[in-house]
């Protein structure tokens, strides 16, 4: 009950339901890492986001989309201007980007990508779990949230990882949950979810929630602030998932400094502000983690836009990052340095790094990453000292 | 126990029966008999006549003319109202936005299509028919994006309706070639890189691969076939010079809709799957004669017969299941009536043994069916109109019909519709229909019917029977609600 009563004081989220955390959680203590994972669905392009500012064929093959006013972040690499939040982290040492990364994957097919950057394995629907949801059930980590509708094929593999998002619609009574543990109680698919509708229905909100404050709960701030809410407590969540479904997939008009990705790059920095905000002190122990399908091509195409390709960047944001830095293995932006002649290589296979997210959070050693079967990765050594691991 | 798998047939091949109907005693028949003809489509009332207390101008459009017009004027009052963010103060401005392209386009252009969809299945008369609609709406999806095609996506899926009596060449030649198609996948701008167009400068548009990945990969022989990115190029500089043609300055007198643009088109031959395509005196039959090659292909048939058995069977559909239909696709040389009957036989055949987990949508159909409900009825005239509106609430369900997030459609595996989020929506939204039946004064109809429903189709020894006599419908019709629709006889069909 104290736990409820602090939830709605300091958020000024009365009105959301939480899902509801069991009360005996092994080993949380203040410093446990926590680790907001965000989907970018569609493939962020890296070019955009992060623009190799020192490379001399970027304005060639970018003469349109090109970012010409980047935030800087070393000689070589910048920031995009709508990624101002990030920016502030890179000068508090708290920004890690890893740049021309990807998956082994370079079929370029959004719903196969979107698949194996999920579930980490190469070969698209080959299993029905995520290397998230493999990670917590080998390091036996019992608490995964996503923001969320639909479970996430990233945090499945694991039967304790449950979903959460603001819902304007009046609770049950305990007549009914009562009722649903009683229908479901043979019901292996189902049942393991009783508990948590019992919980996220132990409320007041018996009339619903107002229309604006729905709106608001659904923003981006509104989103990492629910997730924020849960993860920051002693006992809660230490993984959690917000999914940005769509707007990265910009073949035509993408825009540069302002525009379609432009705004996209803005939800996400207002997510990752909002989220360090939100945790408080539980910040300087956290991790925000971006997962994208592919990168794009690296020259514009014919219509202001880019198509799916294969390398791009990934950020790393939080008190976990001990040292902002850029970790490449750069080839060039030259026709034959490119994938194919076309796309940005992933010259760092990113499954190795997550694998140091999972290293760092999860507390898992590479071998029980690898020979547990939570991720395959190709290490690389550009990544060494990332978290401040070897 | 044969009426239980009878039942539960009516609610995998349509929305189930309401309380109180008896089932049919040759379900396969019933089924069926719904497939010879295309029902017409409108928003409608319980009675099957076209919703009464409509605006007199709001219409579905079906006449591509005035399809391209209206998207025509939705691009431009979109484009038209950006100019006014110089001249107004914020405030104004959003009140600007709402009057001219919210309330008009993003709701009820949205409202209208959904309530006829969601009227149409529930009083239609052939709910079967509207199963296999909804089906390959999926498949072939159109959503909204960011080319302002709301009024395109409506007319687009109702048209593929009578398609639906024809073979899948046509259906899938009129899917990708309709403008609505064209647009949300951005074939409109693809152009061939040594077209007239392109060599003279008069567009910096180029290739554009986003229609002919997917043509290969969702549309007919999808990857394990094994195609390469050179076929993906050779159906991407064939379909080049596609388009949409409105009534804009471009416009000089050309038909509205469809628009094969000689001039942004790829010449000479293009390779797919080993097979040289030229046209020296018509370039647009090479896209005539890859379309024909693909429906054809046998991985086209084995595509499409397992999409079909996951959605219509079970996640794992059972591999004689899969080939019957299958077969049924090759034999009949892609005949949709034909492929739609060995998919109602064999779903009649493997009833006991398969079950899925309806879809958001589905589940609704259902619920509303077998209670005798309607959707919500409130119509968004403008933005301040209180009350709960259907396309809303299915998005609340985690299925905001027709804005699905991505062109492979919704999920079709039941695993993907179990979440905690979204079973506790379905158990939530049960006390906000119950809500709006009761304001309708229709609540004690609603409780007869769940009743007899229960009677009907609950199995003999189901956990729910129990919690019924507890609950005496007449007392608390929100736990008989809970009861019957939570539990795993009526979840599962």
């Amino acid at each position: 009950m104290q736990r409820r009563t602090f939830l709605l004081k300091t958020a000024g989220l009365a009105t959301l339901s939480f899902t509801g955390i069991p009360s005996t959680w092994a080993n949380d203590a203040a410093d446990t890492p926590r680790v907001l994972y965000v989907l970018l669905r569609g493939g962020m392009d890296g070019l955009t986001a992060a623009p190799p500012i020192g490379d001399r064929d970027y304005d060639q093959i970018r003469p349109t989309i090109g970012i010409q006013k980047a935030l800087r972040l070393n000689a070589d690499f910048g920031l995009h201007p709508a990624l101002g939040a990030l920016h502030r982290l890179w000068g508090e040492g708290h920004l890690a980007v890893v740049h021309s990364t990807g998956f082994g994957y370079t079929g370029r097919s959004h719903f196969e990508g979107q698949d194996v950057m999920q579930t980490g394995i190469m070969t698209p629907y080959a299993v029905n779990s995520g290397w998230v949801g493999r990670g917590m059930e080998r390091a036996t980590i019992d608490s995964g949230v996503a923001i969320s509708i639909p479970m996430p094929l990233i945090l499945r593999g694991n039967t304790r990882a449950t979903t959460d998002f603001p819902n304007w619609m009046p609770m049950l009574r305990a007549t009914d949950t009562d009722a649903v543990k009683k229908l479901w109680a043979n019901e292996p698919l189902l049942a393991p979810f009783t508990d948590a509708i019992q919980l996220a229905n132990d409320g007041m909100q018996t009339r619903g929630m107002g229309k604006e404050a729905f709106e608001d709960a659904k923003s981006m701030r509104g989103l990492a602030r629910v997730a924020a809410a849960q993860m920051r407590e002693d006992g809660g969540p230490r993984v959690g998932l917000i999914d940005m479904r769509n707007g990265f997939d910009t073949h035509a008009s993408q825009g540069a400094e302002k525009g379609g990705h432009a705004d996209r790059l803005r939800d996400l920095d207002t997510l990752v502000a909002s989220f360090k905000e939100a945790m408080g002190e539980r910040w300087a122990h956290s991790l925000v983690v971006t997962v994208t399908e592919f990168g794009r091509t690296a020259a514009e195409n014919g219509t202001t836009g880019t198509d799916h390709g294969v390398g791009t960047c990934c950020f790393l944001a939080g008190g976990l990052v001990t040292e902002s830095k850029v970790y490449a293995d750069w080839r060039g932006l030259e026709k034959r340095a490119l994938f194919e002649e076309r796309d940005l290589p992933a010259t760092i296979d990113i499954n190795a790094v997550y694998a140091k997210v999972l290293e760092r959070s999860l507390a898992l050693s590479p071998t029980q990453i690898t020979s547990g079967g939570v991720l395959d990765f190709k290490p690389h050594p550009a990544l060494n000292g990332l978290f401040g691991l070897g | 126990m044969q009426q239980q798998l009878i039942s539960k047939f009516t609610r995998r091949v349509a929305f189930g029966l309401p309380g109180g109907q008896s089932l049919p005693e040759d379900p396969v028949a019933w089924a069926l008999s719904q497939l010879r003809s295309v029902p017409p489509i409108d928003i409608l009332e319980r009675d099957g006549t076209r919703r009464a207390d409509l605006p007199a101008d709001m219409k579905l459009l079906s006449d591509m003319d005035e399809v391209m017009h209206a998207f025509a004027d939705h691009q431009r009052i979109e484009k038209e109202s950006f100019e006014k963010a110089k001249s107004l103060s914020p405030r104004e401005y959003e009140a600007y936005r709402e009057r001219k392209v919210g309330t008009p386009y993003w709701r009820l252009e949205h409202w209208k299509e959904v309530q006829a969809r969601e009227t149409t299945a529930l009083f239609g008369g052939a709910p079967v028919f509207e199963r296999f609609w909804h089906f390959w709406t999926n498949h072939f999806m159109v959503a909204p994006g960011n080319q302002n095609n709301d009024t395109l996506i409506g007319p687009y899926q109702r048209a593929l309706r009578p398609l639906m009596m024809g073979n899948y060449r046509e259906m899938l030649w009129q899917a990708v070639t309709h403008p609505s198609m064209l647009v949300y996948l951005d074939n409109n701008r693809n152009t061939g890189p040594r077209s007239k167009a392109a060599r003279e400068k008069w567009t910096t548009d180029s290739i554009n691969e986003n229609l002919g990945r997917e043509l290969l990969e969702l549309f007919t022989i999808s990857p394990s076939a094994g195609y390469t990115q050179q076929d993906v190029e050779g159906t991407t500089l064939i379909l080049t010079g596609w388009r949409d043609m409105k009534p804009d300055k471009w416009h000089k007198g050309q038909r509205l809709g469809t628009y094969f643009d000689f001039d942004r088109h790829e010449p000479g031959s293009q390779t797919v799957l080993g097979k040289k395509y030229t046209a020296f005196f018509k370039p647009s039959a090479k896209l005539e004669d890859l379309v024909t090659d693909l429906a054809n292909h046998p991985a086209t048939a084995r595509h499409l017969a397992h999409k079909l058995c996951v959605y219509f069977i079970d996640d794992d559909p059972p591999a004689e299941a899969v080939a019957k239909v299958e077969a049924a696709f090759i034999n009949s040389k892609g005949d949709l009536p034909t492929v739609h009957q060995a998919v109602i036989a064999a779903c009649w055949e493997t009833i006991e043994t398969t079950r899925k987990f309806a879809s958001p949508e589905t589940w609704f159909l259902q619920v509303l069916t077998l209670a005798g409900a309607e959707p919500p009825r409130t119509i968004p005239l403008t933005r301040e109109v209180r009350g709960i509106k259907t396309p809303y609430l299915l998005g609340d369900l985690g299925q905001e019909i027709p804005r699905c997030p991505q062109p492979n459609g919704w999920p079709i595996r039941s695993i993907d519709w179990i979440s905690k989020e979204m079973l506790d929506r379905r158990l939530r939204v049960l006390s906000v229909i119950g809500g709006e039946e009761r304001r309708a004064g229709r609540s004690v109809d609603m409780r007869v019917k769940v009743t007899m429903a229960a009677r009907r189709d609950l199995y003999p020894d189901s956990p729910a029977l129990p919690l019924f006599k507890q609950a005496d419908m007449f007392n608390d019709l929100r736990l008989g609600l809970v009861a019957f629709f939570a539990s795993p006889d009526i979840l599962w069909s």
